[in-house]
């Protein structure tokens, strides 16, 4: 086991290192440049700008920058933000919190969804029940989360008067008043994930209960809720879980629109500033923090697979 | 006599209630002002022009001084007097007994320091080194000459030191020994100034808190102010119907203002500035090179019925560049460079090379393919521009509105690779010289206009200290400016703010929000 974790975190190295240099590379090639944006203001200081440019390195070729970047990458310094001249170490340390907050939440709120529905509608396959909770799932699925957002902000937050529309309390912030204010873009953001987790908890639910063990264990007396979740559910996890950890990624990258909608300074919002003002060391940051968000949640997955299923041995 | 006496009485009640309703109710203490701002990422001074990060720090220090909510020009703040004794001297009386914030990481409670002339030196020269958003112009000299008196010396004469929004008037007065001790990336955690507001927390694009700074020069009515950061400009406008925010200080969607007006909750309040929009052309490429196309073009488009079909009565057309609320150059006379007549605008373009050589209905340029893509960032402005752009296309001028991100459209026209763009700006005292003097070039002036002769008289109008020299100076070059049709105003665009009725006293902000001044003194009623 502990050669196999060594073996998974020395591959993570040359896929962030990968990924680093694809994101500088596009964003050195994509148009736009922040000292353009600072230039274009009527009142801008053009000594000072061409200083900081110079500073920053701006004016070296996007090899030498990236080199340097890496160099600095290597010593734990992420580098200094262009637009606001501030460590983006300290931005993201910020900011992390939040995003973590908002995406935990998500996925509890997803799973005390999606796992009772999804196993519910097996149980009790072409019910009301099960059409219903498919309906639900497809909502869930198709339903675009910035549209949702907004018609949750609409109803209980303005109609309603129930919940805050921000994301985040600003000041004296009680753990139940964070909790308050997460509800919205909680449900929001992990409203996709309930969905694909109720419809794939239902399929595998549905195939568990169709194999012999299961038939054995109904007919040896065992009862319905212990058919189903002694014998079927965990048979049926595996996937769950494997799905769970991809969705994760996509929840990271969801975070990015939630967080503006709901006005929650999370990474994501700092990632979309990043990109609107071309702040390439802050958005080297986030992607490489995501990155490594994603990753380390895969290993996490990787490695859960052995107590959820004794037959797994990596060594 | 009763009945004299009855009629005195009379006339007293009724004077006393015509006061009460001319200058309102009795002002209230406490409460806490709740300000939308859509990002507040660092309060690092001169790092960013952004209104909301300046805003909250012009409620944090003090500036020399302000402008005044009538007319833009100059009125005391920190300091009480000024003059120019000679052209390139400019001599500032600082206010005695001011005192920066107490009851912080660098002066403990009870510790507070006074304000004096070297701090304002301080505050200027560590704006000149670090500054990327704004320039105070050729300054060559700051020194104190005593305790309360500053001088500073300029290369060439420079009124608009004082009077734009964004020189002296963006300079805050900080104490040099905070910079010392807590280091620039401290002091933007820990900002402290001698403005009306204390700083108490801050939460970087979450919220900024400031208290009521009880030993300010005018009484402070409100206990705190607080920045609510809410990005998305309809979800701000969520908020100010749901209570969760008093103040939207800028409304980016001007649709909403007529909603808000019918809303008794609500108050929609004009401010005295705007922007400047307009169609600008990069006079070095081919055919725009060509004054006589350029104006052609400009010849092709009803610009009153594309403007007031998109922003209605929340702006009104510009002939020139300088709006009417700057308080010199406005010349309404412009008037007369603009006429539709796209009869003569065919005639001027046969005549310069354009033709329908492949019968496909749009003419061609030198018998090749002749496109107009104006190039713009997402606004109001779009809708404005797709009408103009069919109106060229009805004529036979292929002509589109490509929206950029604003990244891409900055570096686009800070490059040249432009022909066509919408060209902007705030409109203030020297957004006209930012985009057409030819040393601009590279950066605010993105038509790559240099004309000599305009150069000339805007180096010349930059020297002038009244403003009735300034004005005409001013006016000349912008007449010479769009007689080569460098570029087509189209309007104004107004500026609003709105706030909850309770709200009392607010004024839009303009080179900084002022909550509490000579002119005005926020308060919340019940």
């Amino acid at each position: 086991m502990r050669k196999y974790l060594a073996r998974r975190i020395l591959t993570t190295i040359p896929v962030l290192l990968g990924i680093s240099f694809i994101v500088f590379a596009l964003v050195s090639f994509a148009p736009g440049d922040p000292i353009s944006l600072m230039l274009s203001n009527e009142t801008v200081n053009v000594e000072n700008v061409a200083k900081l440019k110079a500073e920053l390195g701006l004016d070296r070729p996007w090899y030498m920058q990236y080199a340097v970047y890496m160099g600095k990458l290597l010593k734990g310094d992420m580098g200094r933000s262009v637009q606001f001249n501030r460590p983006v170490a300290e931005m993201i340390g910020e900011k992390i919190g939040n995003t973590f907050r908002l995406t935990i939440f998500s996925c509890v709120i997803a799973l005390i969804i999606a796992i009772p529905l999804g196993v519910l509608a097996a149980a009790r396959r072409r019910s009301a029940l099960d059409y219903s909770a498919t309906a639900l799932a497809l909502v869930g699925v198709s339903m675009p989360s910035f549209y949702l957002g907004l018609l949750l902000i609409l109803f209980f937050g303005l109609r309603l008067g129930w919940l805050p529309i921000r994301g985040l309390p600003t000041y004296d912030a009680t753990l139940l008043k964070q909790i308050r204010y997460l509800i919205l873009p909680s449900i929001t953001l992990g409203s996709s994930m309930a969905g694909i987790l109720t419809r794939l908890t239902r399929a595998c639910m549905l195939e568990a209960l169709g194999q012999d063990f299961a038939r054995t264990a109904k007919a040896k007396g065992q009862s319905e809720i212990g058919v189903l979740f002694k014998h079927a559910f965990p048979n049926a996890f595996l996937p769950i879980l494997t799905t769970f950890g991809m969705q994760f990624g996509s929840l990271l990258g969801g975070a990015v629109i939630i967080e503006t909608i709901f006005s929650l300074p999370g990474l994501g919002m700092l990632a979309m500033n990043a990109v609107k003002f071309r702040d390439l060391p802050l958005i080297q940051g986030t992607v490489l923090v995501f990155a490594v968000c994603f990753v380390a949640v895969m290993l996490l997955v990787d490695i859960l697979y052995v107590f959820i299923d004794p037959r797994i041995r990596y060594d | 006599m009763y009945r004299k006496a009855f009629a005195k009485f009379a006339l007293t009640v009724l004077f006393l209630g015509l006061s009460v309703a001319a200058f309102g109710a009795t002002p209230r203490s406490g409460g806490t002002l709740k300000v939308a701002a859509s990002s507040l990422q660092s309060l690092q001074l001169y790092k960013t022009a952004a209104n909301d990060i300046t805003d909250a720090q012009s409620v944090i220090f003090d500036s020399l001084f302000i402008l005044s909510k009538n007319d833009f020009k100059p009125i005391p703040s920190l300091s009480e007097s000024w003059k120019n004794p000679d052209p390139l001297t400019w001599v500032f009386s600082i206010r005695k007994g001011v005192y920066f914030h107490d009851d912080n990481p660098v002066f403990a409670k009870g510790t507070r320091r006074e304000v004096t002339a070297e701090d304002v030196v301080y505050s200027i020269d560590f704006m000149m080194k670090t500054s990327t958003a704004w320039t105070l112009g050729p300054v060559t000299g700051v020194k104190a000459l005593d305790r309360y008196t500053v001088e500073i010396t300029t290369k060439t004469p420079q009124p608009f030191l004082v009077n734009d929004p964004n020189r002296l008037c963006r300079v805050c007065i900080i104490p040099k020994e905070a910079i010392d001790k807590l280091g620039e990336d401290g002091f933007a955690k820990y900002p402290i100034g001698t403005g009306p507001f204390k700083f108490k927390s801050f939460s970087p694009d979450s919220g900024l808190l400031l208290v009521k700074n009880a030993l300010y020069r005018i009484p402070v009515y409100l206990d705190a102010v607080e920045f609510v950061v809410i990005p998305d400009p309809l979800a701000q406008s969520i908020a100010l119907q749901s209570g969760e925010i008093d103040v939207i200080k800028h409304l980016f969607n001007l649709e909403m203002a007529d909603s808000f007006e019918k809303n008794p909750k609500f108050q929609v309040i004009k401010s005295g500035g705007g922007s400047y929009r307009g169609i600008g052309f990069n006079v070095t490429v081919a055919p725009y090179n060509n004054p006589a196309v350029r104006k052609a073009l400009a010849m092709f488009l009803d610009i009153d019925s594309a403007y007031k079909a998109v922003i209605g009565d929340h702006g009104e057309r510009a002939y020139g560049q300088v709006p009417p609320w700057v308080p010199f150059g406005y010349d309404p006379s412009l008037k007369n460079l603009w006429t539709y007549d796209p009869a003569q605008g065919l005639k001027i373009l046969a005549a310069n090379g354009f033709k329908d050589v492949n019968g496909d209905g749009f003419l061609e340029y030198n018998d090749k393919p002749f496109k107009i893509e104006i190039k713009t960032l997402a606004g109001s402005q779009v809708k404005a521009l797709t009408i103009l752009a069919t109106q060229l296309r009805e004529k036979g001028i292929n002509a589109s509105v490509l929206t950029q991100d604003t990244a891409v459209w900055a570096d686009d026209l800070v490059k040249g690779n432009t022909t066509v763009f919408f060209d902007y700006s705030f409109a203030g005292t020297t957004g006209f010289h930012s985009l057409f003097h030819g040393s601009m070039i590279g950066s605010a002036n993105t038509h790559y206009y240099n004309n000599p002769e305009v150069n000339k008289l805007l180096d010349e109008a930059l020297t002038k200290v009244k403003y009735d020299e300034l004005s005409s100076l001013w006016k000349k070059a912008q007449r010479l400016v769009f007689q080569d049709t460098v570029g087509i105003p189209l309007y104004f665009e107004f500026s609003y703010a709105v706030v909850n009725k309770k709200v009392v006293d607010f004024v839009p902000p303009w080179g900084g929000l002022n909550l509490v001044s000579s002119e005005n003194n926020v308060w919340l009623d019940k």
